[in-house]
């Protein structure tokens, strides 16, 4: 086979450095969804739903997808240590956005 | 006699700087004060004296007996009388004291010549009558000291009975022994005056103070009935007994003075309670005209002075006038009883006669106008000297700060200044020397108590500290020290004597909180209970001052209290605890942390002040639940957060949701293959192995895939089969979170196929529907479109050995590999293929044979 016949381009690979901070980034962002939701102020609650939906979802999210990336061009079934953590996290943080929200609608109702 | 006077009047200005001592001060009187020091210190406490005046009527006042001539020819005990009671009337209007006197004489018996009398100016005519009847009631046989001393104490003990707490003196003229009378020796009479049974000592017990005024040698008064008087009275050795009263009487209980010469009875009285003035007056020679009288003596007037008293006894039996010589040539001017007020040079003068030889002239200066070097000359038919004594008085006063108090057990810096004793205004810029101060409790005489220390702090005030260890509510502040006029030949006493608030520390009820019935509330009233207790044994009292809300400001409450907010004072008594509640209920729809401030006022010690008191305590209102309003709002915030998900999802599908690896980087191979059941690529036409396809692969350029919808779909090169992710659209965007992604095959003419991965997974589509990917990989997948059965058998190949010659049927289709750029895995995935094709050959054929009857 001639490799020089092809002008191929090879997939970008994936950084996995950039998925390790951005999985810090995410858990560490829902610390203010729990104390939103612990401590049920207005402003707090608000600022913990705010949170979740524009950090830590999609920082989780972000990871997630390229976890299938990963997975999928080099095939290993395991994620690396601590991303895998993510798609937990993902769970657990719809948790404490709803609570947030409930809370937040008492505080203001 | 106007000095005699003085002897209780400076007694009197005294009394109110010392108001509180024992209610029976008599009898508290401390032992180391001499009686005129005790009767100043009953008097600041009682502010009621009884005076009994005893007089010695006997005929050695005014007759000679043989070879001794009368002891008091020309009367002075009545001017000293006289004297005494304008001075008394003066200060008991002056003071407040109130002064009741009564009169009596004794020679042989005793007689009460004017039973009690309250003193006043209207009482004053009939009273100094009756002391001008003493001139001439020196006729008696005797001198019954017994019967005169008891005399004064019936009268005194009558005036007792009142019940008003008093103090009670007497004032007793004599000029000699005792003689009763009776016949019996002088010593029996001596020892029966000093029994334990004698009037003087019953006097004394009863704690009546006792002055005894013997008058003078003229009379005959010898050093043994001198001494005998003064035991009388004071207690102690005579030339009888050697204690006399058997300490019954002492310097506490009575004073004994002895005048040589009856002008000094004025100066005597006056040294009693006033030790300024001298025993020994200084005294010049009085002329019979004021021309070319060379005798005078001097006194300045400058500014800081604004009056003088001149005191002055003559000779006997003359008419003293005083002439007033100024400076600067305002000329002379003579005082007379016919010219008793003159203003001359900025004086104004008053001449007072108290009796015939015996003056007092009050002088108010301008100080300005008068100022200078003034000259006095006494006139006086007699030509004898006359005693005088001049006090300059000063409107100025050595007086501690306004307002200064001593909290007892407390320390204070405090400071002494020289004000104005009129307008009370600081004083500054004049010289004091012999500033000393001495505080007591009020009451108690200024020779006993703490010595202040001052330290002149620069600006004409003198700085002191003092702890008060007293137990008095009020103390007096004795201070002294002088201005000097004249280059020092005078000096003007500044100091004063003032009061001094002691107060008890400050002692007030004690508020706490006990008890709050919540932290916090929905719109329930919250009750606070309050514990009032009293402290030291201190009564006080407790009002309620209102509620308010410190933070937030905006929060209402509706307050209730079982102590109305009226100034109603509710009693908190030592060892009984009071209770009161106050409960707040909010008013304002709000949830906020509330600090509350409720205010009381409480009273103790001082009972004049009111301390306030906040007591803060916090409550959290809530705002009751509007369920349907915190659900709608939550259900709405749940949909905006789902849509905004929604939109986060559709972004990252949009970005991420794609093949893997992307359509870009994929590469194709097709091919028209010929597959045995037995999974071995045969050419019809030459009826041999096809092994030339798979050497296409490997050396034919791979074909990029046709994108359909960028990054989303994409057709094979030869547009037979269609790659797509199937999250498209908005809600597969759902499938980042629920689930996994996936991708599909489809044959684009809707031909049934085979899909198979690099697994070796297998999966068919007999009616042409698409086929998932368990993920976005499409990479190392092939697709078999099956499209006819060659049932001919293979043509002979020598190649194949018969035995190896395939059978019929066999399978023909379109084989398509997607590969990644590096067709790394091309081998694998075509080994796969055939591998698949080998297994699933009974399938393939029925879904063609399926797809040809349709």
């Amino acid at each position: 086979m001639d490799d020089s016949a092809f002008d191929y381009i090879d997939a970008p690979e994936v950084n996995l450095g950039r998925l390790r901070l951005l999985s810090l980034l995410s858990t560490v962002s829902l610390a203010l969804p729990i104390g939103g939701a612990a401590l049920g102020g207005k402003i707090w609650s608000l600022a913990g739903y705010v949170v979740v939906l524009f950090v830590t979802i999609p920082l989780a999210l972000v990871v997630r997808l390229t976890c299938w990336k990963l997975r999928a061009e080099t095939g290993q079934a395991t994620l690396p240590t601590f991303i895998g953590f993510v798609p937990w996290l993902l769970r657990v943080t719809f948790v404490f956005a709803i609570v947030c929200v409930v809370r937040f609608s008492m505080a203001v109702a | 006699m106007r000095l005699a006077g003085r002897l209780l009047v400076a007694a009197l200005t005294l009394a109110p700087a010392m108001p509180l001592l024992s209610s029976v001060a008599r009898a508290d009187v401390t032992p180391s004060l001499t009686a005129d020091q005790g009767l100043r210190q009953c008097l600041a406490t009682n502010h009621v004296l009884n005076v009994v005046t005893l007089v010695d009527t006997s005929g050695s006042l005014g007759f000679a007996t043989g070879t001794i001539p009368p002891s008091d020819p020309h009367n002075a005990r009545v001017t000293a009388l006289e004297a005494l009671l304008h001075q008394l009337t003066g200060l008991t209007k002056q003071q407040g004291v109130s002064v009741n006197l009564a009169m009596a004489g004794f020679d042989t018996t005793a007689t009460t010549y004017q039973t009690w009398s309250s003193l006043t100016n209207t009482s004053l005519p009939a009273l100094s009558a009756v002391a001008q009847s003493f001139a001439t009631k020196n006729t008696g046989g005797h001198t019954n000291f017994i019967a005169g001393l008891h005399q004064a104490w019936n009268l005194i003990s009558q005036a007792e009975q009142s019940g008003v707490q008093s103090c009670s003196a007497v004032v007793w003229f004599t000029d000699g022994q005792i003689d009763l009378g009776t016949g019996t020796s002088l010593a029996s009479q001596v020892q029966q005056m000093c029994a334990s049974t004698s009037p003087a000592v019953t006097l004394a017990r009863n704690g009546v103070f006792t002055f005894a005024v013997g008058l003078g040698d003229f009379g005959g008064m010898t050093p043994s009935a001198a001494r005998e008087l003064k035991s009388y009275v004071q207690g102690g050795a005579n030339d009888v007994v050697t204690n006399c009263g058997d300490g019954a009487m002492s310097a506490a209980t009575g004073g004994f003075f002895r005048v040589a010469n009856p002008q000094q009875l004025l100066f005597a009285f006056e040294g009693i309670l006033n030790p300024s003035i001298p025993a020994n007056p200084p005294s010049i020679v009085s002329c019979r005209m004021a021309a070319h009288c060379s005798s005078a003596f001097s006194f300045v007037v400058d500014t800081n002075e604004d009056s003088f008293t001149l005191t002055a006894a003559g000779p006997i039996g003359a008419e003293v006038d005083t002439v007033f010589t100024g400076p600067n040539g305002v000329g002379s001017m003579q005082l007379s009883p016919t010219n008793p007020s003159v203003v001359i040079g900025g004086l104004t003068l008053h001449y007072e006669s108290l009796a015939a030889n015996s003056v007092i002239v009050t002088g108010n200066m301008t100080p300005h106008a008068a100022k200078g070097l003034w000259k006095v000359r006494f006139l006086d038919a007699q030509q004898g000297p006359v005693l005088y004594w001049l006090q300059m008085h000063s409107p100025f006063e050595l007086r501690v700060s306004p307002g200064t108090s001593f909290v007892q057990t407390q320390n204070k810096s405090a400071t002494l200044q020289l004000v104005n004793a009129t307008t009370g205004l600081p004083v500054r810029g004049v010289s004091v020397q012999g500033v000393s101060a001495r505080i007591a409790p009020a009451g108690v005489l200024t020779n006993v108590g703490t010595l202040l220390n001052l330290s002149p702090s620069g600006d004409d005030r003198w700085a002191f500290n003092f702890t008060n260890d007293f137990s008095e509510p009020l103390l007096q502040l004795t201070t002294t020290g002088f201005i000097m006029v004249n280059g020092g030949a005078q000096q003007i006493p500044v100091g004063t004597t003032t009061s001094v608030a002691a107060p008890l520390p400050a002692d007030y009820p004690t508020v706490s909180l006990v008890h709050q019935s919540a932290h916090s509330t929905q719109g329930r009233p919250v009750t606070f209970t309050f514990a009032i207790r009293a402290t030291n044994n201190v009564t006080g009292c407790i009002r309620f001052r209102g509620l308010s809300v410190q933070t937030p400001n905006h929060l209402k409450f509706k307050t209730t209290s079982s102590l109305a907010n009226d100034g109603t004072c509710l009693t908190v008594a030592p060892g009984a605890e009071q209770l009161v509640t106050v409960s707040v209920k909010p008013r304002t729809l709000i949830s906020e942390n509330a600090t509350i401030a409720t205010s009381f006022e409480v009273r103790g010690r001082p009972s004049s002040q009111w301390l306030p008191v906040t007591m803060t305590n916090r409550v959290f209102v809530i705002q009751p639940l509007n369920i349907a309003k915190a659900s709608g709002l939550t259900i709405l915030l749940i949909a905006l957060g789902v849509l905004l998900l929604l939109g986060v999802l559709y972004a990252f599908n949009k970005r991420f949701g794609r093949l893997i690896p992307e359509g870009e980087f994929l590469s194709y191979f097709s091919a028209f293959v010929t597959v045995t059941s037995t999974g071995k690529l045969i050419d019809l036409s030459t009826g041999g192995w096809d092994d030339e396809t798979l050497a296409a692969f490997k050396s034919k350029d791979p074909v990029r895939s046709v994108p359909l919808v960028q990054d989303r779909q994409y057709a094979t090169p030869d547009g037979s089969m269609i790659l797509s992710v199937d999250n498209r659209g908005f809600f597969g965007s759902l499938r980042l979170l629920f689930g996994q992604p996936s991708a599909s095959v489809v044959s684009a003419n809707g031909f049934p196929f085979l899909l198979g991965d690099k697994t070796g997974e297998v999966s068919t589509s007999p009616g042409g529907e698409p086929i998932a990917l368990p993920t976005m990989e499409v990479v190392g997948i092939w697709m078999f479109v099956p499209d006819r059965l060659a049932t001919d058998r293979l043509m002979r190949n020598e190649t194949i050995s018969r035995s190896e010659l395939p059978d019929p049927p066999f399978l023909q289709g379109d084989l398509t590999l997607v590969l990644n750029a590096r067709r790394s895995d091309l081998a694998l995935v075509f080994e796969n293929f055939l591998k698949a094709i080998e297994d699933n050959f009974a399938i393939s054929t029925e879904m063609l044979a399926q797809d040809t009857e349709e």
